[in-house]
């Protein structure tokens, strides 16, 4: 667990400074809510959320006007897509594809609903082709690689309590 | 099972309910959420700085390709441009001279135009995609408090909304929550100006309460009005690139390109005070 932590804020500091230069049109995709949707896909909805809600509290300290805030939209994201794919087959590389696309969805659904609330942003819909399509398909292109680290990490230390335990 | 699932929802409500709570308590205890927030960006801002800078030497190295070519012209224009500029700059201290005097005799106060500024390092952005927050390497320590315009040689980049000891956030112009009260140069006419909202392009703001009477035309130059208290008057924004009347309103508003190139944002300063007096809210 400590280990997934430590990687979130590598993530996160690699997030805000070299994802710098993979901008294109002003959008970036976002590698620490990938890294979490993935987690909840591989380990589960209690693994996703509780990765979103660090991604999301780490946010909220270093970028954030008030703490909490992102914690909470990423929490309720991470656990929404480990619960509703608990029965998919997540094998192929389409299925990642396609569950990161519809999760970002859901993450940009929850952050405007509660930006209203919190009246962070005014207009909800002006934002839906400038940011949520664009930022899903770019999540989306990223993801299979994400979730076969993420693979490859828990092989990795599965054989690694097993040799050693 | 039953009971089980329910008290997986009743953790998850708990879950929920205390983060609401913290939202709430933490946007009205400011001192605490930088107190909590201190050792964890003081534990990762040297990596940040490192990783930032690197990246922008990247992205340097990338665009000065194609320029290279372009760049012998472009000496010769501002060779030409320093020199306009040099006459002008005569012509304006000139004008500072004749205008103290003036001032003098007409008994009003001093202007000072010169700033004291605080140089500080970009060193992360907001890692999504919504927010246009950006955290740089000087703070409380350096003199610098909440509410305190930042520039760059370019012109107005945003304000200080939160300080840590050596840190602070600035939220930028272009961020959906900034407000900033703003003129046009040439006709006087006031107006705010507004983050991205419809229907400004990203990367544009929007001027809006604008006089349904004002003539503005493509092209006029944006400049802070000193209204508000935070940003002080006659600081460089933008540009007009279109001005349209508001429908079934007496206003109109304008979208402004920022002069400020927000892409590359590296070294920005920080007003500390001006004409004597500390800039910033008070503590």
């Amino acid at each position: 667990m400590m280990a997934y932590v430590f990687i979130m804020v590598i993530l996160l500091v690699f997030q805000s400074t070299v994802m710098e230069l993979f901008k294109i049109g002003g959008i970036k995709p976002d590698l620490p809510l990938v890294f979490a949707l993935c987690c909840s896909l591989v380990k589960g909805e209690n693994m996703g959320a509780f990765m979103g809600f660090v991604n999301g509290i780490l946010e909220d300290i270093v970028y954030g006007r008030f703490l909490g805030f992102n914690a909470l939209i990423k929490f309720l994201t991470g656990y929404i897509q480990g619960y509703f794919t608990r029965d998919i087959f997540k094998g192929p590389a389409i299925i990642t594809m396609s569950l990161t696309f519809l999760g970002t969805l859901v993450y940009n659904i929850i952050f405007i609903f509660l930006s209203l609330i919190f009246k962070e942003i005014t207009n909800p819909w002006y934002f839906f082709t400038p940011i949520v399509l664009p930022s899903a398909l770019f999540n989306m292109i990223i993801s299979p690689f994400v979730y076969y680290a993420i693979v490859k990490i828990e092989r990795f230390f599965d054989y690694y309590f097993n040799v050693k335990y | 099972m039953r009971l089980f699932r329910s008290k997986r929802w009743w953790f998850l409500a708990l879950i929920l309910s205390v983060l609401i709570f913290t939202i709430n308590f933490t946007a009205k205890n400011k001192d605490l959420f930088n107190r909590l927030g201190l050792p964890v960006i003081t534990a990762i801002s040297p990596a940040q700085k490192v990783l930032y800078t690197a990246s922008l030497t990247i992205k340097e190295g990338f665009s000065t390709i194609p320029e290279m070519f372009a760049l012998k012209k472009q000496n010769e224009e501002l060779r030409k441009q320093v020199k306009e500029l040099e006459q002008y700059k005569q012509r304006f201290l000139e004008y500072q001279r004749e205008n103290i005097n003036l001032r003098s005799m007409l008994g009003l106060k001093q202007r000072n135009f010169q700033y004291e500024l605080e140089a500080a390092e970009v060193i992360g952005r907001d890692p999504g995609n919504w927010f246009n927050v950006i955290l740089i390497d000087k703070g409380e320590n350096n003199g610098i408090r909440k509410d305190m315009a930042v520039i760059t040689d370019q012109g107005l980049a945003g304000y200080t909304i939160s300080v840590g000891k050596n840190y602070a956030k600035v939220l930028l112009i272009t961020d959906d929550r900034s407000s900033v009260s703003a003129m046009i140069e040439r006709t006087r006419d006031n107006g705010i100006l507004k983050g991205t909202i419809d229907p400004a392009p990203r990367g544009f703001v929007k001027m809006v309460f604008l006089p349904q009477e004002a003539n503005l035309v493509k092209g006029d130059v944006v400049i802070s009005s000193g209204l508000g208290g935070i940003i002080p008057k006659g600081i460089i924004i933008g540009e007009v690139v279109e001005a349209k009347k508001e429908p079934y309103d007496l206003m109109q508003y304008a979208i402004v390109r920022p002069e400020v190139d927000f892409q590359k944002l590296e070294q920005v300063f920080v007003i500390k005070s001006q004409n004597g007096n500390q800039g910033g809210s008070n503590p």
